[in-house]
């Protein structure tokens, strides 16, 4: 005898059988569990969503502590470039030779005001070295020409005259003339001048 | 010529001096002091409120030896005191107008015997000083006078001390305001290197051909020089703050512990040394050397460049 009809023979017994109540506890734990699901899955999503947040958070944080100390360095700066004391005005234009690699308009800004009006060489030398980084700045290249025709400091005028060879700089020619032609020129600043005049002419 | 006159000059002005060896104090404890002269310094800092000068040379006698090297007429020549002769050396050549002059003045010192010379600036002139010195603004200021003309000083010598809490701002050049100074190119200078040493303030020094010592300053330092030498030496203490030395043509000789908190960016025709820094970057081109040294954290920056001339790193 098979299953079947095994099955067809024993039908009404079959059908006179009730379901158990185990049975009912065990379909309501399914039903329970099969409702549930949804559920636990939207605390998942919220959960990775959380995180997603944190992280963002975590992550502006950290583009907000970047930046808040950045400005904090540059104030700084700002604020030792224009200190009364010669050696803090040099800290500032090292640190800036040193530590920046950026061109920032205010920092640039406050360089050329250096070169043109400060009274010590040394922080004048300093500054012309760390405005070289930006070879390109248009702003630069122009104070650097105006700075060699009004410069009075030998060893100022010199590195003015050094710089603008190594830029290429042919608008520093008439400059460079003047300084030639000056009486009043230290004789190693016209020697540099000459120099630099017959490079820039090549 | 030029020369002739010039050894003419330092001559008669190295033999007219007489001993003197006074002091003159003055009260400046805040500020900066700022010395404007080419003449031979040894200044010293101590845990003062004065500035006491001292004189090491010979006090000068009556002969006064007074060159005018600017052009034109002999109008802004101005002879001061009471000139009982007065010779010009070298006549002036008939369409030249761009030559040294000199003039040799001497005064009668036998009719002033009992007498007294008045003035404030006499006061200096008796203790052997001969420099103006000012005070405006904060600053405390000793200047050659050299408006128009200059008298040769050579020989002179002066011991200073300076309280650690004012801030030295030494120009060897006179402090020229240059666009509105004739003669800028011509630069005096004392052979003899003039010092500073055990000071504690912020130390500015602008040179053109004077040698120069320092010893055992703190820092902050800045000096430039066209020509001169800078040596510096950290004997009993070591570099705190900055110092940054740029030289044309003359060298950097420093001596320094080798336990220094140093990051040096050192630059010139070439670098000698026998400390063992920790060489954090080198290059090296035809009389061009340049390189970053570092010991223990670096925490004090060391900024030279001696252009044409060599740096000399010793160990102390």
């Amino acid at each position: 005898m098979n299953l079947k009809e095994y099955f067809q023979h024993h039908k009404e017994a079959f059908d006179d059988e009730k379901m158990s109540a185990k049975a009912d506890v065990l379909f309501e734990s399914k039903l329970k569990e099969a409702l549930h699901q949804p559920k636990k899955s939207k605390v998942i999503y919220l959960r990775y969503l959380s995180v997603a947040a944190s992280i963002a958070l975590l992550i502006s944080l950290g583009f907000w502590w970047q930046y808040e100390t950045h400005e904090n360095d540059k104030n700084e700066l700002l604020a030792s470039l224009e200190n009364n004391s010669a050696g803090e005005r040099l800290e500032g234009v090292y640190r800036f030779n040193d530590e920046f690699s950026k061109e920032d308009d205010k920092i640039i800004n406050a360089l050329i005001k250096i070169l043109h009006d400060d009274t010590n060489a040394n922080v004048k030398i300093a500054t012309i070295e760390a405005l070289l980084k930006f070879p390109s700045n248009e702003k630069i290249r122009k104070s650097l020409i105006v700075a060699v025709e009004k410069e009075k400091i030998p060893l100022v005028q010199i590195k003015l005259i050094k710089s603008l060879t190594y830029l290429r700089e042919h608008r520093a020619q008439k400059p460079l003339e003047n300084i030639i032609n000056d009486e009043e020129t230290f004789p190693i600043v016209k020697s540099n001048a000459a120099l630099a005049m017959a490079t820039l002419k090549q | 010529m030029k020369k002739i006159q010039l050894i003419i000059v330092i001559v008669l002005a190295s033999l007219q001096f007489g001993a003197n060896a006074q002091e003159k104090k003055i009260k400046f404890s805040s500020g900066t002091l700022k010395i404007c002269s080419s003449k031979n310094f040894k200044i010293k800092g101590y845990d003062g409120t004065e500035v006491i000068i001292k004189s090491l040379h010979e006090k000068r006698n009556s002969y006064r030896v007074i060159s005018n090297f600017t052009q034109g007429t002999s109008n802004n020549l101005r002879l001061k005191g009471t000139v009982r002769s007065t010779k010009r050396a070298f006549p002036k050549r008939k369409g030249d107008t761009s030559y040294p002059r000199l003039l040799f003045t001497y005064s009668d010192t036998k009719r002033r015997v009992g007498l007294k010379r008045l003035g404030k600036k006499q006061e200096n002139v008796d203790l052997g000083i001969y420099f103006t010195i000012e005070q405006k603004n904060g600053e405390l200021i000793f200047k050659d006078e050299t408006t128009g003309q200059f008298v040769m000083y050579n020989g002179e010598s002066y011991e200073i001390m300076i309280p650690n809490t004012i801030k030295l701002n030494w120009d060897t050049n006179g402090c020229r305001e240059s666009s509105s100074q004739k003669n800028s190119s011509r630069f005096f200078y004392s052979s003899n290197a003039s010092s500073l040493s055990d000071f504690k303030g912020e130390v500015e020094i602008s040179t053109s051909l004077n040698n120069m010592k320092l010893k055992d300053l703190t820092g902050p330092v800045s000096i430039n020089s066209i020509g001169g030498n800078v040596t510096i030496e950290f004997d009993k203490k070591k570099p705190m703050k900055l110092y940054s030395i740029y030289s044309n043509n003359g060298f950097i000789d420093i001596t320094l512990p080798s336990d220094s908190d140093l990051l040096v960016d050192a630059q010139g025709a070439a670098i000698y040394s026998d400390i063992n820094f920790n060489v954090l970057s080198e290059n090296q081109e035809v009389n061009k050397q340049k390189m970053r040294l570092k010991l223990k954290n670096g925490r004090t920056k060391m900024k030279l460049d001696a252009g044409l001339g060599n740096i000399y790193l010793r160990k102390k």
